[in-house]
């Protein structure tokens, strides 16, 4: 598996609390994929940081977002994730101008998600996203949340991701290439490691998955 | 969910037992953001799939959590079966992965005591980190 230079820069925010700051504030206003707050955020870069909504209007509600980018005035995030089931559908806090507290925190989870990719190139430290990413709706081949696995007292840790293929998948595909995202939504942000699975590549081989019903299970290795 | 094995393989401990945990996204069957787990699947069935099927490529729709977890605990294991398997938020879970290696379900009371855990090593416990 090969840690990616925007990997570093993942895991330097997300173990050193990043480059910039906790904020904290009212919004102004408020998107499915967006939080405005007009000159607040002015020459900070806050990608790779969570940042967490509590509507103060009854009957209230918390979300969080993974930044991708921001401006002077507002965040993009993936979407909203619901604190307990991060993995499941989006959150749907009231959008436009409401009354919601934001607090920016340090650091995020920099590879949470697992994608998939047909793409039969050799990884690059360069990339900065996941080539041919699957992104078929309602698919499932579509990013998922790994399973994330350490040992107490090791230097590595695991990221598995078992996707099973559904009627709505273009079958048959053959997948060439996993990446890791800290967002949910597919071909958002950036990955920190990704892995060829071609044997000429240094991969164990290709995965060809012909029919609905059909898993594939991919498990990353990386060292702390 | 978690589930917490007690390893005595990971190649980088040289048998001392230590806990290797996993953290699971299950979500419902055939629900496609998570991983998902039926109950009354065989530890018998299961092997026989996985000897059958010993690529990447599976076929056991609606236990896609049960093929992860299997998959990330060859990682961790050095090939040893663990000695037991703890998954309090799913029993039937727990029992197919305690079936399948053949090893005790529930974690040890002294763990802290005997195996390396996120608060240190055997004899360590979580008292260290709040002194600390």
């Amino acid at each position: 598996v090969t840690r990616l230079n925007c990997g570093y820069d993942k895991q330097a925010a997300a173990l050193a609390g990043g480059s910039q700051f906790v904020a904290a504030g009212t919004a102004t206003a408020i998107t499915a994929t967006t939080m405005t707050k007009t000159g607040a955020f002015t020459g900070l870069t806050l990608d790779y940081h969570v940042v967490v909504i509590v509507d103060q209007t009854t009957p209230f509600g918390a979300w969080f977002g993974l930044i991708i980018s921001n401006t002077n005035d507002a965040l993009t995030v993936d979407r909203w994730n619901n604190p307990g089931t991060p993995e499941g559908a989006a959150g749907t806090p009231t959008t436009g101008t409401h009354n919601y507290s934001y607090l920016i925190v340090p650091g995020s989870a920099p590879a949470m998600y697992m994608a998939l990719s047909a793409d039969t190139a050799a990884v690059s430290a360069t990339d900065t996203s996941l080539a041919s990413e699957i992104t078929t709706s309602g698919g499932g081949l579509i990013r998922q949340r790994a399973v994330y696995a350490h040992t107490a007292g090791t230097s590595t840790a695991t990221l598995t991701g078992t996707f099973t293929a559904n009627g709505s998948d273009s079958l048959p595909v053959t997948v060439a290439k996993v990446g890791t995202f800290s967002t949910v939504a597919g071909a958002t942000g950036k990955p920190m490691w990704e892995e060829s699975l071609v044997a000429g590549n240094g991969g164990p081989g290709v995965a060809t998955l012909n029919v609905s019903g059909d898993q594939l299970t991919a498990t990353l290795t990386i060292t702390l | 969910m978690l589930v917490e094995f007690g390893n005595v393989g990971h190649p980088q401990l040289a048998g001392e037992p230590a806990v290797t945990s996993m953290d699971v996204p299950l979500s419902p069957v055939g629900d496609v953001d998570g991983l998902d787990f039926s109950e009354g699947l065989s530890a018998a069935d299961l092997a026989l799939h996985l000897a059958r099927n010993p690529g990447m490529v599976t076929h056991l729709p609606g236990h896609s959590a049960a093929i992860a977890i299997l998959d990330a605990w060859r990682a961790h294991s050095g090939q040893v079966p663990p000695a037991w398997v703890s998954c309090p938020g799913n029993p039937d879970l727990e029992r197919l992965l305690a079936e399948f290696f053949e090893c005790a379900r529930g974690k040890p009371d002294d763990v802290e005591a005997t195996h390396h855990t996120v608060s240190g090593p055997p004899g360590v416990g979580p008292e260290a980190e709040v002194a600390s």
